[in-house]
């Protein structure tokens, strides 16, 4: 499942790197489109976070049922 | 948490936690999906927390007079940490793609800019809630959350 969804990331970061409106975004590294490139920077940052804490959570309750 | 996070640095991490942090080179390939960088770190954490169920470790930890939410803080957070030193250890191979060695665009992928370390940071995010929900959930199952099978093909 894990790796099954990091396929599907690549592939939607190749995707995204070819679709006609966001490429620019992603295929330059100068400071154009420099909003939108700090958007995607600290939305990552923030669902990335808020995604780990979701998983100490779920993780921890998961833990504390189960029995060694 | 200190003490269970450095037990988990000394005792649980394994080699290719530390082996893979140097495949941020792979940011140099041109034409290449640079995500697979990072795919490799999740790779790590498998080998880390299936290392620690054939060596007994959560039989051991839960010997320890911490709760077992601790536990499973610790290793949270020495994967996070994992995780950022992956990043870290890009930036400067994300720098030298972007100015001297930048001939042409990646035409299999973003190229590192700050857009792709978001979904960098978003890539691990969802790694963690998918891969430690379902770890916890029956830790000495592990080998079947994430097949060895996908990352050979990689």
């Amino acid at each position: 499942m894990s790796s099954a969804l990091g396929f599907l990331i690549v592939a939607i970061d190749v995707v995204l790197s070819h679709a006609p409106v966001v490429k620019d975004v992603f295929l330059t590294t100068d400071g154009i489109h420099l909003a939108a490139k700090l958007v995607i920077l600290f939305a990552g940052i923030i669902f990335g976070a808020g995604l780990t804490a979701l998983s100490y959570k779920k993780g921890a309750n998961s833990f504390e049922k189960y029995d060694l | 948490m200190k003490n269970l996070v450095y037990k988990e640095f000394r005792l649980a991490a394994h080699p290719t936690n530390y082996i893979f942090l140097s495949l941020a080179f792979m940011l140099l390939i041109p034409n290449y999906p640079y995500l697979v960088s990072f795919f490799y770190t999740t790779l790590g954490i498998f080998f880390m927390c299936l290392s620690s169920r054939e060596n007994h470790d959560l039989d051991y930890s839960l010997n320890l007079p911490v709760r077992k939410r601790d536990l499973v803080g610790a290793r949270i957070l020495t994967v996070c940490i994992f995780e950022l030193l992956t990043i870290v250890a890009t930036i400067p191979f994300a720098v030298l793609r972007c100015t001297i060695l930048n001939v042409s665009a990646n035409q299999a992928g973003s190229m590192p800019s700050l857009a792709f370390y978001g979904i960098a940071f978003l890539y691990f995010g969802i790694f963690n809630l998918t891969f430690f929900t379902a770890y916890y959930k029956s830790p000495k199952k592990s080998a079947g959350i994430l097949p060895c099978r996908a990352h050979s093909d990689f």
